[in-house]
Formats: structure tokens, sequence, C-alpha cells
């Protein structure tokens, strides 16, 4: 199974740091700067590991993330936010999210996200 | 603040017997220097005055960073609808009429008072709003390029022997962006206004008090 990402931030500084980490952690990674943009790529390509910042132009990373999971039940939904208050526990979680981080994350932590969420999405295909 | 002496003494008699300090002046000018220098928490103020009436003198007490927000009650013989308007517009709390009943002196006070205190109140909250909004701001906009920083150093050590001479500049960074990063989670956890003292008069928000961690 070719292991494809996507990462939806408006600065590129963060969604270039963030390819170049889960790239070197093998796997395929595409980049949105918006949620319309995200959209965009998710109708076309199969993804279903996505890292969303909440703060986004337009439509914003709860929203976004409720489209999402209209369309993709079982895919994992990580949440990466630069200020704690603007993610609300229980409107995340009725949102769709698996979870979140606080940025500064720690790559590593990344890594091991991106690797936990193919792992579930392997035992929900294999079971 | 009257300029007869027999009102004066009445009137601090009835206060003092509910506990209340007081102090006097006979004219404007010295109730404009006392309450500068006394910061009472009200000021009774004669309208009609030699010199200087009490009207003026609320406006210079509303204008002095001071004395603004000193509540000001007239006392006053005069309530025609024109004195009472005026009074109000120079920027007084409310009004007693001479002669004064201790009663509705005493009433009209604790008013005030109650008024100042919601106020000051209504202040502090809007100054802790305006306090998280900016802290959130500032959280938001540091922990971006934080990530940055902290993701490529992380990156970096990744890449290199732990004997490369460079290895414990990048560890240096890696630590100096948690630093910053634990005083972003600080101000993400503010629920109350707290400042310091800086320097000389200069006061700062304290991040620990503020964020409950002292």
């Amino acid at each position: 199974m070719m292991k494809k990402l996507l990462v939806v931030d408006d600065e590129i500084a963060i969604r270039n740091m963030f390819q170049e980490t889960l790239r070197r952690a093998g796997y395929t990674v595409r980049l949105a700067e918006s949620g319309e943009k995200a959209l965009e790529i998710l109708e076309k390509e199969n993804i279903q590991v996505i890292f969303l910042d909440l703060k986004l132009p337009g439509m914003n990373g709860v929203d976004l993330c409720r489209r999402i999971r209209k369309d993709k039940p079982i895919a994992v939904l990580y949440a990466v936010t630069g200020y704690a208050s603007l993610f609300d526990l229980a409107e995340g979680r009725e949102a769709g999210f698996d979870d979140y981080f606080i940025k500064p994350v720690d790559i590593e932590v990344i890594s091991k996200a991106a690797q936990d969420a193919f792992e579930k999405l392997y035992r929900w295909k294999e079971g | 603040m009257d300029d007869n002496p027999v009102n004066l003494r009445m009137e601090q008699r009835m206060l003092s017997k509910k506990g209340y300090r007081t102090a006097v002046a006979t004219n404007a000018a010295g109730c404009i220097q006392a309450a500068r220098k006394l910061k009472p928490d009200l000021i009774l103020l004669d309208i009609v005055m030699p010199e200087m009436n009490g009207l003026d003198a609320c406006k210079v007490l509303r204008r002095d960073e001071r004395t603004k927000d000193i509540p000001v009650i007239f006392v006053t013989g005069r309530t025609d609808d024109e004195v009472l308007q005026e009074a109000f517009e120079s920027g007084g709390t409310d009004y007693v009429r001479k002669p004064v009943s201790a009663t509705e002196l005493l009433t009209r006070i604790s008013s005030a008072l109650s008024q100042k205190i919601l106020i000051q109140k209504l202040l502090e909250e809007e100054k802790l709003d305006g306090m998280l909004e900016m802290a959130g701001a500032v959280c938001h906009e540091l922990n971006q390029p934080l990530q940055v920083i902290s993701g490529y150093s992380t990156l970096l050590m990744m890449d290199m022997a732990e004997t490369h001479e460079l290895y414990g500049y990048v560890t240096e960074i890696r630590e100096q962006v948690e630093r910053m990063a634990a005083i972003t989670k600080k101000l993400m956890g503010i629920t109350r206004y707290e400042a310091c003292h800086y320097v000389g008069k200069t006061r700062i928000v304290d991040i620990d008090r503020a964020s409950g961690r002292l």
C-alpha cells in the first residue's frame, strides 16, 4: 500500500518542513495551503491520513474536517494548531478529528502519528 | 468640599458614624490638590463657591488621569434642571440636596461606591479579555516559526554525528526553541490579569501568576 498523506497549512515554511520530515519517514506527501485546495486534491487522490492546521484562510480546519469526514469515515484526521484555545476538544471530536497536536510539536511525534494512522488503516482493511 | 465649615463638620460627623474616613477642603483648589494626593474613593462637592465653583472643579478632576475615575457627588442647594444637567455634564456621578439628610447622603454614597466597584470589575474583565486575545495572537504567531525551527533543528540533529563540531550549536537551538515553547504554553494558560513591576514605574504582565503557575 502506498503511504500517501496530506498536510494542510497556510504557511509554506511549515508545509515544507512537514513534507521533509514525513518524506524521510517514507511517506508520499501532498501539500495544500487552504481547505479548498485540500478538497480538490482529495477529490482526485485517495488519501486517508491528513494533518490539518486549524487556522486557514477561507474554510477553517474544523469545517474542513467535517467536510472530509463525510466522504472518508475511516480516514485518520489530525488537527495541528498554534493556539490551543482555537481547539475546543468537544467540537474537535464532534467534527471528526482523531487527535490534535499543539505547535511546536516534535517532528518525531508527527512521524509516529503518521505511522499509527497507517497501522490503524491497515487493521481496518485487513479486519 | 464645602466653603461652609458648619456644613463640612456636619457631613463629616454623618460619615464618620458609618466608618468613612474623610478629608476636607474649603475651596476648589484645595479640593483638587487633596484629591490628587489622597486619591479618595469618593468626593462630595459643593456647587456654589467663591472663585472656582464645584462644576468647574469637577471638570478639572475629570481631565486629570489621577482623579478622573473618582466618583463625585454634588451637594447643592440648587435643584433646578439647568444646574443638575450641568452637574452631570461636568462629570458628576450623583447629587444630594441641601439641607443634607443623613439617610439620603449615605444611600447615594453607597450607591456611587458600588457603581465604582462594578465599573472596576468590568474594566478588569475587559483588560483580561484584551490580554487573552493578545496572548492568543502572540502564541499563534510565535508557535508557527517555532515549529519550523524546532522541526529543522531536529532533522539536522538526525543527520549529524554527535561528534560533529556543529552538533552542540544545533542542540542549543533546539533547547532554546523548547524554552520559548514553554513560554507560549504559559501564555495559553492565562486565566487572570496579574502584573508585576519591571523597571521603575513600568509594569509587565506576570506570566507565571497570570497562568496560575505561582
